[in-house]
């Protein structure tokens, strides 16, 4: 088997194409991307824990097998919240520094089937919530695009590992934007499945109202890919459905010529203003999606304002209820960050959180009923490109609404890719909702888009 | 639709602050009260923007269903037994 090529990193589509076909061996694959992280990885704080052993015995596993998975060889990284098995899963915190759980999650449990190999364990925001924390026993994630940038969280290195090519995909969880959120700001492609679709077993919760778990990849056709492998309904998931079957990767190839593209502009021109280079992005990528056939006309929702005001609610009610008895005990040992974003929850009445929950159910109906009119909703998933990592404020997201936060509480499937470059290089991602159970269609926009707008051929200057 | 300004919430003193921390079983240095006191400000102010005026008898609050587009009916689940 010849070597790993020459040139960017590989995506999981052509790295696959080229192990099925005998030309690229996952061993050669591994150790090139273990040499990756080693070079790169002190700069980015990408990785909590690298499982270098571990991984070269499964790729020397793979390579020796007959039986090959559809995700033979493919090196992927987990955010720390997923418990792997007799590796050290910490969610960030010093809480669990020494956390060594029994069993993988089932998420990861898929996808090692489908014959990944795992390369390590990636930074996160302590326990998937707040955002950089310098008081912790690991440094924050850098922006592979400029390290002094934030990589937007809570999935911050699995958005910095994969934009940077040291995995080529990678699993986060998405309560309020936390996979699309790094996605937009990393420049790579990250679906929040539909509620049910991929297990949460095994994932350290966050809010169980609103956790999903999902893909993060170099392009939107990778995360369809790894999409086929995590699908499906697992009995110890309370919230597992026995859903569609659908093959993903297979369906994205479809022309999307003729689909209906409701483009939320209020949303980025008056509810969260997007930055001007962001209004001209928006622009361009309409531009692409009608020059691929589909129909744009407008859709309108409630304002973002009122998507948040649920989502940050039950998040920090719920949030606040599953630490209780840690806030108790070892306060000082949570970061400030993780403290703000969580400690308001313990002064949130019974009512007000059942208010949220019930208004969430108007807001569900609210946003299906568009979805009779529109195929997909396009808006973009930030105001502008990754801020410095000295510019968040602890309470973000209290202050400053999240655009992502609506899929979450409107319980329907949200990719974010690429959709273009500010004048200084730093990526700007467009999003693309669908209906419930419409996760093979905004794969499929978002995979046509991606290679309409040519925005998947630049990467980080690493 | 426009957006609707967070309303400001009702003020909280600093003696109903610590009675509602006490309640919740915290004890808090005062910089930890006070990122406390910022966050509930920003929280509440949230809460506010949330309809109150649903009918009584209106759906139970946590449940939700998604449409399966299919037609298909999901499998029933087997009830789960208590251990033993």
């Amino acid at each position: 088997m010849s070597r790993v090529p020459e040139g960017p990193p590989l995506t999981i589509a052509q790295a696959g194409r080229l192990i099925a076909a005998g030309k690229l061996s996952p061993l050669e694959l591994t150790r090139a991307l273990l040499a990756r992280i080693e070079a790169l990885n002190p700069e980015l704080n990408a990785f909590v824990t690298v499982t270098e052993r571990q991984a070269l015995a499964a790729a020397r596993a793979v390579g020796r097998s007959s039986r090959r998975g559809a995700l033979a060889g493919i090196p992927v990284g987990y955010k720390d919240i997923f418990n792997t098995a007799g590796i050290r899963t910490t969610a960030h915190s010093k809480l669990l520094a020494d956390n060594i759980p029994d069993e993988d999650a089932e998420a990861v449990r898929r996808l090692s089937t489908a014959g990944a190999v795992m390369l390590g364990k990636l930074a996160t925001h302590e326990f998937a919530i707040g955002g950089p924390a310098f008081d912790l026993p690991w440094p924050p994630a850098r922006n592979p695009w400029d390290a002094r940038r934030y990589t937007g969280g809570s999935s911050s290195g699995a958005g910095a590992a994969v934009a940077a090519g040291l995995v080529l995909g990678a699993l986060g969880s998405d309560t309020g934007g936390s996979i699309r959120l790094p996605a937009a700001y990393c420049g790579i492609a990250g679906l929040k499945p539909t509620p049910g679709l991929v297990s949460r077993r095994g994932v350290i919760p966050l809010a169980p109202s609103l956790d999903t778990v999902g893909p993060m990849a170099w392009t939107a056709q990778d995360c369809a890919i790894l999409l086929d492998a995590l699908a499906g309904y697992d009995p110890a998931d309370p919230a597992s459905v026995a859903g569609p079957r659908v093959a993903y990767a297979r369906s994205i190839v479809a022309p999307v010529k003729g689909l209906k593209v409701g483009l939320l502009r209020r949303f980025h021109e008056h509810d969260v203003p997007g930055s001007p280079e962001v209004l001209q992005m928006i622009s361009r990528a309409v531009a692409v999606l009608k020059g691929l056939g589909c129909r744009v006309d407008e859709a309108v929702l409630p304002p973002v304002q009122e998507f948040n005001a649920v989502g940050r609610v039950i998040i920090s009610a719920e949030a606040f209820a599953l630490h209780e008895p840690a806030l108790r005990t070892r306060l000082a040992d949570y970061s400030r960050v993780f403290r703000v974003r969580v400690l308001g929850g313990a002064l949130i009445r019974a009512a007000d959180y059942i208010a949220a929950q019930r208004q969430r159910t108007d807001l569900i109906a609210t946003v299906a009923k568009q979805f009779e009119r529109f195929d997909v909703l396009v808006t973009v998933p930030t105001a502008g490109a990754a801020p410095l990592l000295t510019e968040q404020r602890p309470d973000e997201g209290f202050a400053r609404p999240f655009l992502t936060t609506v899929a979450n509480v409107a319980a329907v499937p949200s990719l974010v890719v690429c959709g273009g470059f500010t004048a200084a290089g730093l990526p700007l991602g467009i999003e693309i909702m669908g209906p419930a159970w419409g996760d093979a269609t905004v794969l499929r926009v978002g995979h046509h888009f991606e290679r309409a707008a040519g925005t998947r051929d630049r990467r980080p200057g690493m | 639709m426009a957006a609707a300004p967070i309303k400001s919430a009702p003020p909280v003193s600093p003696a109903e602050m610590q009675a509602m921390v006490a309640r919740a079983g915290l004890t808090l240095n005062p910089g930890q009260m006070a990122d406390l006191v910022l966050a509930w400000r920003q929280l509440a102010g949230l809460i506010t923007l949330i309809p109150r005026d649903r009918p009584m008898a209106d759906d139970l609050a946590y449940a939700f269903r998604l449409p399966v587009r299919t037609g298909k009916a999901q499998p029933e689940r087997k009830p789960v037994r208590p251990r033993r």
